[in-house]
C-alpha cells in the first residue's frame, strides 16, 4: 500500500515513478503495456483561461484508475482532454502529450482513432444517447466503424441481449428506465469491443441498484484484459475497484493513493468534497409540530395502473421526510401528485384541512430534478423579481437567502453553477410560502461539499417551519437531512428505520468498507 | 406498400418548404398548407400534440406582430378599443398557412422514419455530408425529449401563477428559454458522444435512389402542389 498524501506533505509533488520522458521528448511508461499516458502541462477551454494544471499519469492493462475531486475540479475536462475532445471538438487547448494506445488524440488524426480504441460513457445517458430505440443506439456505433447494416444490427441485437435489453430492442429510449438507459450507455460504448472504457461520473444519474450493475460490468470488463478510467466524486463506489486513485483540486493534481484510504484520508477527502465514506446518520431534535399535509389511502399512477397504492402519508410542520426507491417505483409521481399537478387514482390529500386537488404553490410546492424548467428571468434579479412579484415575499428577502446574489446579479440563472441552480430553485420555491417543499432527487450531482450546503439550507428552511419531502436515492439525504425516511417497494410505500434504509442503500450499491 | 425513400421524402419536403416561400397568394399558399398540414398532421402522430402547440403559438405571435406592422386596409372587425383591419388578417393568413405547410412537410418527412435509415438515406442516396444528415435524424430524438420537457416546464408555470401557455410574446420568451437552455446543453453532449463513438469515421456506401410506385406517387403529388396553385390567382 502506498500513500502521497497532501494531508501528510503538502503540496503533493509528482514522483515521475509511473514513466520516463526520454531524450526526444517521448513519454515512455514503465507499466507493462500502458493504454493511456498522459502529461499534461496546461489545459482549458479557451486561450488564456487554464483549468487544467500539471498533471501526469498512466493506466496500464487491466487496471482501473479512478479521478475524483469536488465539482469544478477539473474531473470531466481531463476526461476531455485524455480523449482529444477538448482540442479537436470544443475549440480548446492542451499544453502537453497524452498517447492512447499508440495514438496521440491532440492531432486531427490521432483523434479519429480514438473511438476504435476506447468507449467512453458520459455523465448523463439523457445528453449521450442520440438515437430514438435502443437497436439504433448500438447499431449506430458499428455503423460509424464501418460495419455492415446486417452485421451491426446482429452485433447490436447480441449486446443488447448481454444487457438485458433485447426485449426492449425496438422500444423508444424514452419508455426506458433510469437504470435500463445507463445499461444502454455502456452496450453502445463497448459493442466494439475496446480496449479502454472511461467513464465520466457514471454514477451520477443511477440508484444504488444500477451502481451495484456498473460494479459488475466494471468487474467483466476488466477479466478481458481492458483498462478502466472513472471520474468521480462518490468515490466510496468505486474504492475496492481501483488500482489507484488520484485527486485533483482545481485543475491540479492534489494527491495520489494507492490502496485503501484510510479514515483521516476519507474525512480529508470529505472536506474538499469527496464522497469517500459510508454515509453519515445524524439527528436534529424535531419538536413534531401539527400535521400540514395528510394523504389516506392514495393510490398513485398513470391510466388505470397504480404505480404505488394504499399510501398514507403524514408531515408534520418544519418536518424532512424522505422517500427512498428505485428509480421507476413511483417517487417522482407521487411528488407530483402531492402537488397537485396529477390527479390521484384514489384517495385524498390533504393540506391543512383543505383538500388539495390542483396546483397551489402557496400549499405545496414542487421544485423538479431539473432547476432549469423552474426559472423565467433573463437574469439572476429578474428572476428574483418575477418570483417576488407573484408570491409577495420582498426581493430583499429573497436576495439575503442567497450569498452570492450580489456577484451573480446579471448572470442568466441558465448560466449559474449547478449547485447555485438547485439552490435558486429551492429559494424560489421557498418565496410562495408553501407548508410543503416537495423536492425531486434534489443532490443529484452534487459533491460532498455542495451537499452540505444544500442539508444546511433545507435544514435552516424547515426551522423556520418548512416541511418538506424529499425523493431520493443517496444515502447522505436520507441520513443527514431526512427525520424520516419512507421506503417505495412493490408497490407500496412503508416506514423504515433511516439507519436502515442507509445501510441498505449502500449493500445495494457494494459499498462495504 | 412499402415506405417511399427517404431522399425523395426528403425532396418532397425541401421543395414544400421552398414553394411556402415563393408563394405570396393566399390561394396558393392555402393549397399547400391545408394539403401538408393536414397529412402532416395525420401521419405525425407522436408529434401532434406538440406541433399544434408550436403553431398555435406561432399563429398567436404572427397576430400580435401583424396588429403592430400590417394593420392597413378595410375594417375587418372591432374588439372593444382595438380595431383589426384586412392587412393583419391576410398577413397572418398567410404565415400561419406557410408555417403550417412547412411543419407539415417536415412530418411527412419525419414521422414514419427512424433517425438511422433517415441518415443512411441521406448520406447514401443523396451523398449529403455526414454531419447534416445527422442532424436532421437527431431532431427526431430530441422532439420527445422536447415534449417531455414542455410539460415540466408548463407545470413550473402554473406554480409560479403564470399561464401554462403564454399569449404575449415577451410572456413567449419565458417558456422558449428554458425548453432551448436545456435543449442546447443536451445537443452539445450529443454531438461529442457521436463524434467518440467514431461518427467522424463514417464511410457511407453509395447508392441509387430507388424509384418505384410509392416514389411516383410522392413525386405526383409534388407536381400536383405546383401545377395546381399556378392556376390559381
Amino acid at each position: 500500500m502506498h500513500h502521497d498524501s497532501w494531508l501528510a506533505n503538502p503540496p503533493y509533488l509528482f514522483t515521475h515513478r509511473d514513466f520516463l520522458v526520454g531524450e526526444d521528448g517521448e513519454l515512455r511508461a514503465m507499466k507493462a503495456r500502458p493504454r493511456v499516458v498522459y502529461s499534461i502541462n496546461g489545459a482549458g477551454y479557451s486561450a488564456g483561461i487554464r483549468v487544467l494544471g500539471d498533471l501526469r499519469g498512466s493506466i496500464g492493462e487491466g487496471e482501473v484508475l479512478v479521478v475524483t475531486g469536488p465539482s469544478g475540479s477539473g474531473k470531466t475536462t481531463l476526461i476531455l482532454a485524455v480523449t482529444g475532445a477538448l482540442t479537436s471538438l470544443l475549440g480548446g487547448w492542451v499544453e502537453g502529450t497524452v498517447m492512447l494506445d499508440n495514438a496521440n488524440p491532440l492531432s486531427l488524426e490521432g483523434f479519429r482513432l480514438v473511438p476504435r480504441l476506447a468507449g467512453v460513457v458520459l455523465q448523463d445517458p439523457e445528453k449521450q444517447l442520440i438515437m430514438p430505440t435502443p437497436l439504433d443506439e448500438v447499431a449506430f456505433t458499428l455503423e460509424n466503424l464501418g460495419y455492415s447494416e446486417r452485421e451491426a444490427e446482429e452485433r447490436a441485437m447480441s449486446m443488447l441481449s448481454r444487457f438485458g435489453l433485447k426485449n426492449k430492442a425496438h422500444m423508444h429510449v424514452e419508455e426506458l428506465s433510469g437504470g435500463e438507459k445507463r445499461r444502454l450507455t455502456f452496450a453502445s460504448s463497448i459493442v466494439h469491443e475496446p480496449s479502454l472504457l472511461i467513464l465520466d461520473e457514471p454514477t451520477s444519474s443511477v440508484d444504488p441498484w444500477g451502481i451495484r450493475e456498473i460494479r459488475r460490468f466494471m468487474d467483466q470488463m476488466r477479466s478481458t484484459g481492458s483498462s478502466i478510467l472513472i471520474v468521480e466524486h462518490k468515490l466510496k463506489y468505486f474504492l475496492d475497484k481501483a488500482d489507484e486513485i488520484i485527486v485533483l483540486q482545481e485543475g491540479g493534481e492534489a494527491a495520489r493513493i494507492k490502496g485503501t484510504p484510510g479514515s483521516g484520508e476519507i474525512e480529508a477527502l470529505r472536506k474538499i468534497g469527496v464522497d469517500a465514506g459510508r454515509a453519515r446518520i445524524t439527528s436534529r431534535n424535531v419538536t413534531g409540530g401539527r400535521p400540514v399535509l395528510t394523504a389516506r389511502s392514495l393510490a398513485v399512477g398513470y391510466g388505470d395502473k397504480p404505480l404505488l397504492s394504499n399510501v398514507d402519508l403524514e408531515v408534520r410542520e418544519g418536518e424532512i421526510l424522505a422517500i427512498v426507491g428505485r428509480n421507476g417505483c413511483g417517487k417522482t409521481t407521487l411528488l407530483k401528485t402531492l402537488a397537485g399537478a396529477l390527479k390521484p387514482l384514489e384517495g385524498e390529500i390533504m393540506v391543512e384541512g383543505e383538500e388539495m386537488r390542483e396546483i397551489k404553490p402557496g400549499k405545496i410546492f414542487y421544485v423538479p430534478q431539473q432547476p432549469d424548467y423552474l426559472f423565467l428571468g433573463r437574469s439572476l434579479r429578474d428572476e428574483l423579481l418575477k418570483a417576488s412579484r407573484k408570491s409577495g415575499t420582498s426581493i430583499s428577502q429573497l436576495s439575503s437567502m442567497i450569498p452570492w446574489y450580489e456577484e451573480s446579479i446579471n448572470i442568466s440563472p441558465y448560466r449559474l453553477s449547478h449547485g447555485q441552480r438547485r439552490w435558486l430553485s429551492i429559494i424560489i420555491a421557498w418565496g410562495y410560502k408553501p407548508r410543503v417543499i416537495l423536492l425531486d432527487e434534489p443532490t443529484t450531482g452534487l459533491d460532498y461539499k455542495l451537499f452540505r450546503r444544500l442539508r444546511d439550507l433545507v435544514l435552516k428552511l424547515a426551522a423556520g417551519g418548512t416541511s418538506f419531502i424529499i425523493s431520493t436515492h443517496d444515502p447522505r439525504v436520507v441520513g443527514e437531512i431526512a427525520d424520516r425516511a419512507l421506503l417505495a417497494d412493490g408497490g407500496k410505500l412503508r416506514e423504515e428505520d433511516r439507519a436502515r434504509i442507509v445501510g441498505m442503500l449502500e449493500e445495494e450499491a457494494g459499498v462495504t468498507s | 406498400m412499402r415506405r417511399p425513400s427517404i431522399s425523395i421524402v426528403f425532396i418532397y419536403s425541401l421543395t414544400i418548404t421552398l414553394l411556402a416561400f415563393a408563394y405570396r397568394s393566399t390561394w396558393r399558399l392555402a393549397v399547400i398548407g391545408l394539403l401538408n398540414g393536414a397529412a402532416g398532421i395525420y401521419y405525425g402522430k407522436r408529434y401532434r400534440k406538440l406541433i399544434l402547440l408550436l403553431l398555435a403559438l406561432s399563429v398567436w405571435g404572427t397576430f400580435l406582430d401583424a396588429l403592430a406592422v400590417s394593420n392597413t386596409g378595410p375594417v375587418a372587425f372591432v374588439l372593444g378599443p382595438l380595431t383589426v383591419r384586412r392587412g393583419a388578417l391576410t398577413a397572418t393568413a398567410n404565415i400561419g398557412l406557410r408555417l403550417t405547410a412547412i411543419a407539415g412537410a417536415a412530418l411527412l418527412f419525419a414521422a414514419p422514419s427512424d433517425p438511422r435509415s433517415i441518415v443512411r438515406g441521406l448520406e447514401e442516396e443523396l451523398h449529403m455530408p455526414s454531419g447534416l444528415a445527422f442532424s436532421l435524424a437527431y431532431a427526431l430524438r430530441l422532439i420527445p425529449l422536447m415534449r417531455r420537457d414542455l410539460g415540466e416546464i408548463q407545470l413550473a408555470r402554473l406554480e409560479r401563477g403564470y399561464r401554462k401557455t403564454p399569449l404575449t410574446p415577451r410572456d413567449m420568451g419565458s417558456l422558449i428559454m428554458p425548453l432551448l437552455s436545456v435543449a442546447y446543453e443536451r445537443a452539445s453532449w450529443a454531438g461529442i458522444s457521436a463524434e467518440l463513438r467514431g461518427f467522424g469515421l463514417r464511410k457511407p456506401r453509395r447508392r441509387k435512389i430507388r424509384v418505384g410506385m410509392p416514389e411516383i406517387i410522392v413525386l405526383s403529388a409534388l407536381a400536383a402542389q405546383i401545377i395546381i396553385p399556378l392556376l390559381l390567382p
